[in-house]
């Protein structure tokens, strides 16, 4: 990643993390003084890079592992504040980022709802993955 | 599962984040438990 592209990445989590959901180029360019077309420039090249995933033809970022932009119907949950996860490892994965260990994490309409306190989950669950991890990427969105 | 989330994860946030190359990836997994073919990131 080029210093530019960092500091790219680096404003699309922070945006995410402060619960921001339609996170694009013109909130990255706003929130970040960063030139607009620049800034588009770098969400290609951070896509190609696998460091995010764009929604298909538009600026906006749709994945940002573990934040997502779009509502997968996975949450984290932490002291009343709420993000879109990409899925339950990535719920997991924003209460351990934003929530020092402590929050919820849920999804699938209820069927996962799990509570997170000093980094144990509460009831015992099962993840199931499909897709082999050196395929994770062959489509990241179907992972 | 949670330690899994939160080793992949960390220094996310960060601007100097680097993203694991396919050998420490393959550590983290190992580190939890996860190995064999469905696992394995060589090849």
């Amino acid at each position: 990643m080029t210093p530019f592209d960092r500091k790219v990445r680096a404003e699309i989590y922070r945006l995410f993390a402060e619960g921001l959901v339609s996170v694009d180029a013109e909130a990255i360019g706003r929130s970040g003084n960063l030139a607009r077309q620049l800034v588009e420039q770098s969400l290609v090249r951070l896509e190609a890079d696998h460091r995010i995933v764009l929604l298909p033809d538009t600026q906006r970022v749709m994945m940002a592992h573990p934040f997502s932009g779009v509502d997968t119907g996975y949450r984290a949950q932490i002291n009343g504040r709420s993000w879109f996860a990409n899925c339950a490892w990535d719920a997991l994965a924003i209460v351990a980022l934003l929530g020092d260990g402590t929050g919820r994490a849920t999804g699938r309409d209820g069927v996962i709802d799990w509570s997170v306190v000093g980094g144990r989950i509460s009831p015992d669950g099962l993840v199931h993955l499909l897709v082999p991890a050196a395929q994770f990427w062959d489509d990241i969105g179907f992972t | 599962m949670f330690d899994l989330s939160a080793d992949w994860y960390a220094g996310r946030l960060t601007e100097d984040w680097t993203p694991p190359d396919a050998r420490k990836a393959q550590a983290i997994f190992a580190a939890h438990g996860l190995s064999g073919e469905f696992w394995s990131l060589s090849g």
